[in-house]
């Protein structure tokens, strides 16, 4: 059978590529999303231990220890006592200072580190001369790269001081004499540029402590000889016995592997479950696009599976036959898949764009990075499979002797319809549910609703044999009036609606998940966007001082300032219905329209009259609601009083006037309330101004609000009671992170997408393959080649439209439910519909439609027409 | 090669006058190269003509459907040429050859190749909704009331006998009035009853309707309905009869049959 089975697979080997790449993508993910924890893993062991030089033993605070290691000093490790221990080479405490140095008017500031007796201990290596002695007075090793740029030998003397120096004698610090020149290969002190290596002396009197043995210290590094095992031993236990209360001893590995398992329980290993949990979403698309393979090989066979059985195949034998030939494609593409996942992060690491977050991609292989994804691969196709199997066994030996129909004529079963339309409603039912629950259960609400969603979803793709093909065909009658194409297209679809069904199922998988998160992102942004316009009314204010109107023009010219208003402001008080006193700044508006241009919510219609005052609901410090009397306010002016001592103030004017109140905040934080006056209460004397405050616009222009935010950064700079601020900085904080989340996911998305478009494509291979007859008779009959090629496009673009408009629809739907259940309790939810994003999801499904009908249409149109005439 | 034969043709081509449908002029088709070289058509000229039903015999492989082929512009020659409508087919592109077979050439093939997700409407009207065109109502009937299909028209292929099938095949062929219908082994999968239905049709189509067809076929049955028989062997033309009976073809193949079991047939004799 073995022998057979081989045989079937070769003449097919054709038609099994496209399911093989499937396989080969999802395993690939995987493998090299293995191999990048792999890399991720030993970068961050690295990080961890650079500081050790070659030490291969450290002294570090136990888990548990008592606050008071903290407070340990160099001089409690005992050094020398260590340093004499049988077997121990020697040691270095980790002790790190800051230095600024001093050439001919040229400054620089950096990190010094302590010495060792031996310099292999020391994280950065000597280039040029030597390390400096312990006990040596100043002396020093400085970083070659400052060396170079300031042209200073080895053997030369320069001032270092630093701001921790409290050396009264030597305020500008110490003479120093350069020993040597570093470098840091391993981007130990990167953030510094490098590090110096001083004296113990000199890093003290740089740390401004007494002496070196008084600074404090929670680490040591020792080199120990472990030639010897019992010498070893004994040092160990030496060591150990003499370490100060809280701390113990550790190898380098231990060490390593400890700061792992901790990094590992709150980054990486969540990083890698992330990104796995793709890499299986390709092989689940991957396995529908298997299924439909070897669904219509078996259909293909089915004439030789049926001579089969009449000379003797049992059903079980061609059962296994299916089975084998799945895994053995299963195997050979997950192989490949293990091979091209090494070789993508061999390019990533080669092409070295992970450089700049100075990190180092190695090529670890362990057994996981090839086993997981082979092991993956298989199973899955050979799951895929079962179901083609099962119909294999189902050939009877009668078939033999019978005319081939390939269509397939099967009874859909009604099990699954109704299986499928339980889980469907359970789904719906538990979103309903989530919905009621909300309120009070926010985070079982949460749970109930994922939960909803994952089995509405399952219960559509269970049923989507049933309402696919139905839409299609809804679809495929409009477009049929398109012409003799289309309508052939239709009808193709029409004819296998299994088949159409689980290719659009893989779509509509890729599709929703990427619509969810668009809709998702799209949502959170617009809620916090509002929740932003309520909580931050003005872009930009500038104010402090009195800002000059000079500065004030320059500013509304910056790029990417859309509106400004230079405002005259007072300050005054007024008395709350309770009793209290408020304090407010006055700002007079010249309209409310000028004002409405620099804020961010809709004031709607308001009288700024000169009798009237815009005033906001709520107290900007307590966030308590603001109420007035009959609507109305009793301002009293505050002006500084020249008589009395410096900053008091006294009454001035009273302005009564009508409020309307509207719901802005953080206009000003130097007082709890604002009042926006009519311009003329200023101009008639009522108030006078005592300031000038900018509110600003920004937008309009096609510059990063960071530039126009820098921009007038630079305006301001020159007047220094003066400060810049507004929610533009954290808005836009907010925004590039949410961008750069969805363009990630949707870049992990796009992998189970890919896996789906080959299945369009296989689906419509495998259908010319079957159908070279028909397309034969057809081209006989009076079909041009471009009328094949645009009924098998029309096809492709039906089944993919058809399955990304549903996926978009379901998918903007959980989109939605997803933000209601997370943000309902921060803000008022905003569903927004992003017609942008559907536009490109839209277009992107017919021009991959489109490319994954190219090599179908391709074979169909050159099929000649003889082949009609020919007999089977 | 007796004279009768070899003058039979070209007697009858004046006595009637009929204008020829299509011509083949010195046909070569070579299948394959070097040793394994396979000469399907050796030099062959021939001419149909127009309103006649001719029935092409010989045994299995010696050039039937081949000659079929070449000449309805499916199959393209190794040398010669083929006069349609006063066209050389053999120079033509693909999309001038699909028109040709769209308006102007039908087919009828052996096991039927009607298409499984078009009713029988659907099927007989596929020629004319390619082209874009409305069908003339009044032929359709004709066509379908002559076939007995007026019943069946809103079944699938697989919902049809294949006698049926067969003759939705053929109202297909004629839906957009041919100039020429080929017809390769119309009746090969068909039971005797059924076949001579279909027989029938195609002569009173070429009786009635005035169609010009030709038709492969095995069965010298089949070939006695037809007004002339041509017998082809080792892709050449043996013998040419006017009003064929069956008799008289199953003679002749017989004698084929001998000949080729005796050894290969002689250098290509001259045609008149
Ligand atoms: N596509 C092809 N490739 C190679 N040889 C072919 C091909 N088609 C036909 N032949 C050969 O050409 C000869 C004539 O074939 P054909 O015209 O089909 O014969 P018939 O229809 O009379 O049975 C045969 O020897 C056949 O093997
Ligand atoms: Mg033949």
């Amino acid at each position: 059978m073995w022998s057979i089975t081989m045989q079937m697979m070769k003449k097919n080997v054709r038609m099994l590529i496209p399911a093989g790449i499937a396989v080969l993508i999802g395993t690939a993910f995987i493998a090299a999303t293995l191999l990048f924890s792999n890399a991720l893993d030993a970068s961050m062991t690295e990080t961890q231990t650079v500081l050790y030089g070659d030490a291969n033993y450290a002294v570090t605070p136990a888990q548990n220890a008592p606050d008071s290691v903290y407070e340990n000093t160099v001089g409690d490790f005992h050094i020398d006592r260590l340093e004499a221990v049988d077997g121990v080479e020697c040691a270095r405490p980790n002790v790190e200072g800051p230095i600024t140095y001093s050439s001919q008017d040229r400054h620089a500031s950096g990190v010094v580190i302590a010495t060792s007796r031996d310099a292999k201990l020391l994280p950065v290596s000597i280039v040029e001369g030597r390390a400096p002695k312990p006990d040596e007075p100043d002396t020093f090793a400085l970083p070659q790269r400052l060396a170079s740029q300031w042209n200073l030998k080895v053997g030369g003397t320069m001032v270092v001081n630093s701001s921790a120096n409290t050396d009264e004698a030597h305020p500008e610090g110490f003479a120093a004499t350069i020993v040597g020149l570093t470098d840091d290969p391993h981007n130990a002190y990167g953030f510094y540029g490098g590090a110096s290596v001083a004296s113990d002396g000199l890093l003290a009197r740089l740390s401004g402590t007494a002496s070196f043995d008084k600074m404090s210290a929670t680490q040591l590094y020792l080199s120990i000889d472990t030639a010897n095992a019992t010498t070893l031993g004994d040092a160990k236990a030496t060591i150990i016995g003499d370490l100060p209360q809280g701390f113990r001893l550790l190898s380098r590995q231990q060490a390593a592997d400890e700061a792992i398992k901790k990094m590992s329980s709150d980054g990486t290993d969540v990083t890698k479950q992330f990104l796995l949990a793709f890499g299986v979403l390709a092989l689940v698309v991957a396995a529908l696009v298997i299924a439909n393979t070897f669904q219509v090989l078996v259909a293909q066979r089915r004439k030789t599976l049926a001579l089969l059985r009449t000379i003797g195949a049992t059903k079980r034998q061609l059962y296994i036959s299916v089975l084998e030939e799945a895994a053995i494609l299963g195997f050979v593409a997950s192989a490949l898949g293990v091979a091209a996942g090494i070789g993508l992060i061999a390019a990533v690491g080669a092409s070295g764009v992970l450089a700049s977050a100075s990190m180092q991609i190695k090529i670890i292989i362990d057994w996981q990075v090839v086993i997981v994804p082979i092991v993956f691969g298989v199973l899955v196709t050979v799951l895929a499979s079962l179901g083609a199997a099962r119909s294999a066994t189902s050939v009877t030996p009668l078939e033999a002797m019978r005319p081939l129909e390939l269509t397939d004529q099967r009874k859909m079963k009604v099990g699954r319809a109704v299986i499928g339309l339980f889980i469907l409603l359970m789904g719906m039912g538990l979103v309903g549910f989530s919905l009621w629950m909300q309120k009070d259960h926010g985070d079982s609400a949460l749970l109930a609703a994922v939960g909803g969603c994952m089995f509405s979803f399952l219960g559509l793709a269970l049923t989507a044999i049933f309402w696919m093909p139905w839409l299609m065909k809804g679809a495929g009658a409009l477009v049929s009036l398109c012409g003799p194409s289309a309508k052939l297209a239709d009808a193709n679809i029409q004819k296998n609606p299994r088949r159409i069904a689980a290719t659009g199922t893989a779509l509509l998988i890729g599709v929703t998940l990427v619509s969810t998160i668009a809709t998702g992102a799209a949502s959170a942004k617009a809620t916090m966007n509002q929740a932003l316009d309520e909580r931050y009314s003005v872009d930009v204010v500038v104010q402090g001082g009195n800002v000059p109107q000079q500065a004030a023009d320059k500013a509304a010219k910056v790029k990417g300032v859309q509106h400004s208003l230079y405002v005259p402001t007072a300050l005054a008080t007024y008395e709350t219905p309770d009793g209290k006193t408020m304090d407010t700044l006055v700002v007079g508006v010249p309209s409310i329209q000028t004002l409405q241009d620099v804020m961010n919510i809709d004031l709607g219609s308001v009288d700024m009259a000169p009798g009237h005052a815009l005033m906001p609901q709520y107290d900007a410090y307590d966030g308590k609601r603001l109420t007035f009397a009959d609507g109305r306010v009793a301002l009293t002016e505050q002006v500084v009083d020249t008589n009395a001592e410096e900053g008091r103030m006294r009454d001035g004017n009273h302005a009564d006037l009508a409020v309307t109140q509207r719901d802005f905040r953080r206009v000003t934080q130097t007082t709890p309330v604002v009042a926006f006056v009519n311009e003329s209460k200023f101009a008639d004397g009522t108030f006078q101004d005592s300031g000038h405050m900018l509110l600003l616009k920004l937008g309009g222009a096609n510059v990063p609000l960071s530039q126009t935010f820098d921009d007038l950064t630079k305006v301001f700079e020159a007047y220094p009671n003066v400060q810049l601020g507004g929610p533009v900085a954290e808005r836009q904080q907010w925004e590039t992170m949410v961008n750069a989340m969805l363009m990630l996911l949707v870049a992990l998305l796009a992998v189970a997408v890919i896996v789906a478009v080959i299945g369009v494509a296989n689906t419509l291979s495998l259908s010319v393959i079957e159908r070279t007859r028909e397309s034969a008779t057809l081209r006989a009959i009076g079909m041009t080649r471009g009328q094949l090629r645009t009924s098998l496009a029309i096809e492709a673009v039906l089944i993919s439209v058809v399955s990304s408009v549903v996926g978009m629809v379901v998918g903007t739907l959980f989109g939605w439910l997803g933000i209601n259940m997370v943000m309902s309790s921060i803000a008022t939810v905003v569903y927004p519909v992003d017609w942008r994003t559907y536009g490109i999801i839209l277009a992107i499904a017919i021009v991959c439609a489109l490319v994954a009908s190219v090599f179908p249409s391709r074979r169909a149109a050159k099929t000649p027409p003889v082949e009609a005439l020919a007999e089977a | 090669m007796t004279t009768a034969m070899q003058a039979a043709p070209s007697q009858r081509f004046v006595e009637h006058g009929d204008p020829v449908a299509i011509q083949a002029v010195d046909l070569v088709k070579d299948y394959g190269k070097g040793d394994s070289t396979v000469h399907a058509l050796r030099h062959v000229n021939v001419a149909f003509e127009k309103g006649r039903f001719t029935a092409i015999m010989g045994p299995s492989g010696s050039g039937k459907s081949t000659l079929m082929h070449t000449l309805s512009g499916l199959d393209s020659v190794t040398s010669g040429h083929i006069m349609f409508q006063g066209v050389d087919l053999t120079t033509l592109n693909d999309k001038q050859l699909t028109m040709l077979r769209r308006h102007d050439i039908g087919f009828i093939f052996q096991s039927f190749n009607l298409l499984p997700m078009f009713t029988a409407k659907q099927n007989i009207l596929m020629p004319l909704t390619l082209a874009g065109k409305k069908p003339d109502v009044q032929w359709f009937d004709q066509l379908v009331r002559t076939l007995g299909l007026s019943d069946r028209l809103s079944h699938h292929p697989n919902e049809l006998s294949g006698g049926q099938q067969q003759r939705v095949a053929i109202a297909r062929a004629l839906i957009t009035k041919p100039e020429l219908v080929f017809a390769d082994e119309p009746t090969g999968a068909l039971d005797s009853a059924s076949s001579a239905e279909v027989l029938s049709f195609l002569r009173s189509s070429v009786k009635e309707l005035g169609q010009t067809i030709v038709m492969v076929t095995h069965d010298p049955v089949a070939a006695s309905y037809a007004d002339r028989a041509i017998v082809f062997a080792d892709g050449q033309i043996v013998a040419d009869v006017n009003a064929p009976t069956a008799a008289q073809m199953s003679d002749l193949l017989m004698q084929e049959r001998e000949r080729a079991a005796r050894g290969p047939v002689p250098p290509v004799p001259p045609q008149a």
